[in-house]
């Protein structure tokens, strides 16, 4: 058995001091913030069903009008509407669907409207696909490039409501050319109210 | 030989300095600075020292573009109306529609009420106030006999003070879209709206111009108070004038026809 005091080695400083050197690098270089705070993305295209863990998401359907009808209103856009049709499957549990956001190749971002009974928003049941259209009014050059974002977490306060969770990411597929045609185009679009999924509408799942 | 010596400003210096000798001598050093700075404000109050620097809004025109936080506005017309769009005023009453064009500049949506928290509703113009908590109040305790024993001719509550009773809050516009007549929420980036921000006003008011305020609005990265993110608050009035009112009470239409 060993008694008395212990001596400090060379060894053991160099041990201690090599190991917060080791950590403070770590902490330094790790940017630990983005790790655990960005939401996890899941690109796709239109007519792709998206694994998003909590649903699958299907854009199944990318038009663009100037009118928006429904039963009880009319809307005229400012720039232009692009209409997004999207299927929501939960998967485990009945969940809200709050993001929705459009995207151009500028950085700029656009929020849906409520108009002419287009939904902001959704609730699905599992089990099921619900069908859901998304109606933003965007200027013409953000047509060309343009994706939509969709998450069950909003966009508010910097993506706040989506961090360390899955976000739906599809591009709309609007070439520049393809943009000019819409833009010139005068088109009416009829919305649709939520409500189950056609089989026609639940996109790549049929 | 000793000199006589003037009066007048010198016997009033030779006062002052004794009086700030009696008063200074037992002081320490920080006093007498101290004393000095209180001596000083004081002598500056009665040229104004403490009155409230207003800042010097520009004109608002009509047709011209000014720039507000986030938007790019320019007021088109002001028209005073019947019926709008979905809008009834209460009898006795007109609506007074602000059309503006409005353009969001910056890279993210804002709402619609951003935009109404810059242009407040005009003052001194009949505008309807907004029915405030206090007379709410009133009404229920009047409703539930609460007034029932109070003296023929007294106040009707002792909780609408005078100050409130002089100065109704005026309400927040409506604001509608020109185009359809619908309520408009979001602005996103780069699309032009015209809009109508919309009041009620009573038909006693015969002016035939408007005084338009335009508020600034300020960027708050983080609220000290709230600690919200990322918001524009309303500030100071950035530009204000008088904007000619058209009549079309005799017409009832939507707005897109109030041209």
């Amino acid at each position: 058995m060993r008694h008395g005091r212990r001596l400090i080695t060379w060894k053991g400083s160099l041990l201690v001091v090599g190991g917060v050197v080791a950590g403070c690098a770590l902490v330094a270089t790790v940017p630990q913030e983005a790790v655990v705070e960005t939401p996890f993305v899941v690109e796709g295209a239109v007519g792709e069903t998206l694994d998003l863990t909590y649903a699958d998401l299907t854009v199944t359907e990318v038009r663009v009008a100037d009118t928006l009808e429904s039963f009880s209103e009319t809307a005229q856009a400012g720039g232009t509407f692009v209409v997004v049709d999207a299927t929501w499957r939960a998967t485990q549990g009945a969940t809200s669907f709050l993001g929705a956001e459009i995207a151009d190749t500028e950085g700029r971002v656009f929020w849906p409207t409520d108009q002419a009974g287009c939904s902001t928003s959704a609730k699905a049941q599992p089990g099921y696909a619900w069908h859901v259209t998304y109606c933003f009014d965007v200027p013409k050059d953000a047509l060309a490039g343009a994706t939509v974002r969709l998450a069950r977490g909003g966009q508010a306060e910097e993506y706040a409501g989506q961090r360390r969770d899955a976000a739906g990411v599809v591009d709309l597929g609007i070439s520049a050319a393809d943009a000019r045609e819409l833009w010139d185009a005068t088109e009416t679009v009829t919305t649709e109210s939520p409500g189950y999924a056609t089989a026609r509408a639940e996109g790549s799942e049929e | 030989m000793k000199h006589a010596r003037n009066g007048g400003p010198d016997i009033a210096f030779r006062v002052g300095r004794r009086v700030v000798s009696a008063v200074a001598d037992d002081m320490s050093t920080m006093q007498r600075v101290g004393a000095g700075v209180v001596a000083a404000l004081v002598a500056v109050t009665p040229f104004g020292a403490w009155s409230k620097v207003e800042a010097q809004a520009d004109p608002v025109v009509a047709g011209a573009a000014i720039e507000v936080g986030p938007f790019d506005l320019t007021v088109v017309r002001a028209v005073k109306t019947g019926d709008l769009g979905y809008l009834t005023p209460a009898p006795g009453n007109h609506m007074l529609a602000l059309v503006v064009d409005v353009t969001n500049t910056s890279d993210v949506p804002e709402y619609s009420s951003t935009l109404g928290s810059a242009i407040p509703a005009p003052k001194g113009v009949d505008v309807v106030p907004q029915e405030s908590l206090t007379d709410l109040a009133a009404d229920l305790g009047t409703d539930l006999g609460t007034d029932a024993g109070a003296e023929p001719g007294a106040e009707p509550s002792a909780s609408a003070s005078p100050e409130a009773r002089e100065a109704p809050e005026l309400p927040p516009a409506t604001i509608v879209n020109v185009a359809d007549a619908t309520t408009v929420r979001i602005l996103n980036p780069g699309v032009t709206y015209q809009v109508a921000l919309i009041w009620q006003q009573s038909d006693e008011f015969t002016g035939d111009e408007i005084p338009v305020e335009v508020v600034g609005l300020d960027w708050i990265d983080e609220s000290r108070l709230t600690l919200d993110n990322g918001y524009w608050l309303p500030a100071d009035v950035a530009f204000q004038g008088d904007i000619p009112l058209k009549d079309n009470t005799d017409r009832t239409a939507a707005p897109e026809d109030q041209q």
